[in-house]
């Protein structure tokens, strides 16, 4: 058996430890996540992440369609901002201002996570039209646009439902409710909901693909 | 209602030369897990990639597709 390189290793090392400083780090040393240490062990964590798929590339190639690639890269990328978000709701606070230190470090982070996801894909995605050449095989087909369509209108309906459940909190919850909705906490939980709509999204081609690929 | 719309692309591919499963992919300007899961039953074609595949094996469609409307009664209808 072939033993995985240094470097494999190394990067395999690195995003354990940056999954542990975004998600269960304690808060010391302070805010060390939300700093410029942070923002660099991500970035480099993103690049990790390509690099390694890089390696494996041809593997995921021969099984997996660029459409599942592509679908579960951005699950994967968006839960991880999903729970780094929901994690680190609580540094937001209910009655903060965009100056606050935590909100901008936070929102600097999801940026950055969002940023790397896009690259990610980008790169991938010319990856494999250049592997595939000119020989005609397509990288996406009907197969995947009739996945994307039921993914996306089930995405639609939480999206619907989870902005229904909010304006009827808005307007009958209360003055515990209407306190806590300053603009920028109605904008955190417009994020959250945009999240969540995006993981039903990509969590339901996900298991349309599953379901495709199951024997 | 039961519909069943079976296929004999597996058969058909050796049948005319061995033609690989990219290579029809090709052929047909699909990606090969889409030919895999057609094979596999998991997927129904489109019309338009359905007369693409009897293209590819240059045979009618009613040759590459069977279909079976299994009612609650248990009678078979349609097919090739």
């Amino acid at each position: 058996m072939k033993l995985p390189s240094i470097r494999i290793l190394f990067l395999d090392g690195l995003a354990l430890l940056l999954m542990y400083l975004l998600f269960f780090a304690p808060d010391w040393p302070r805010d060390t996540i939300l700093g410029v240490l942070g923002n660099a062990i991500m970035l480099v964590s993103v690049w990790a992440s390509l690099y390694v798929w890089m390696k494996v590339r041809k593997v995921a190639n021969d099984t997996r369609s660029l459409g599942e690639q592509l679908t579960a890269i951005s699950l994967f990328f968006t839960v991880a901002i999903g729970g780094f978000f929901f994690w680190k709701l609580h540094l937001l606070g209910w009655q903060t201002s965009l100056d606050d230190f935590h909100t901008r470090a936070v929102g600097r982070n999801v940026v950055i996570m969002l940023i790397g996801f896009q690259i990610v894909r980008h790169i991938i995605t010319r990856q494999h039209a250049a592997l595939l050449g000119s020989g005609g095989e397509a990288m996406e087909d009907e197969r995947d646009r009739q996945i994307g369509a039921r993914a996306d209108a089930h995405s639609h309906m939480l999206l619907v439902i989870l902005i229904i459940v909010l304006i009827v909190q808005l307007a009958v919850g209360g003055d515990a409710i209407v306190r806590q909705a300053t603009p920028l906490n109605v904008a955190h939980w417009l994020i959250g909901i945009l999240i969540l709509s995006s993981i039903a999204e990509y969590g339901s081609a996900m298991w349309q693909y599953h379901r495709a690929n199951a024997e | 209602m039961t519909i069943a719309i079976r296929n004999h692309i597996r058969r058909l591919r050796f049948e005319s030369g061995d033609i690989t499963q990219e290579a029809l992919a090709r052929q047909c300007g699909v990606t090969r897990q889409t030919i895999i899961s057609l094979e596999a039953g998991k997927y129904t074609p489109s019309l338009e990639l359905a007369f693409k595949l009897a293209r590819a094996f240059g045979v009618g469609v009613d040759q590459v597709f069977e279909w079976n409307d299994v009612s609650e009664t248990g009678v078979t209808s349609g097919g090739r």
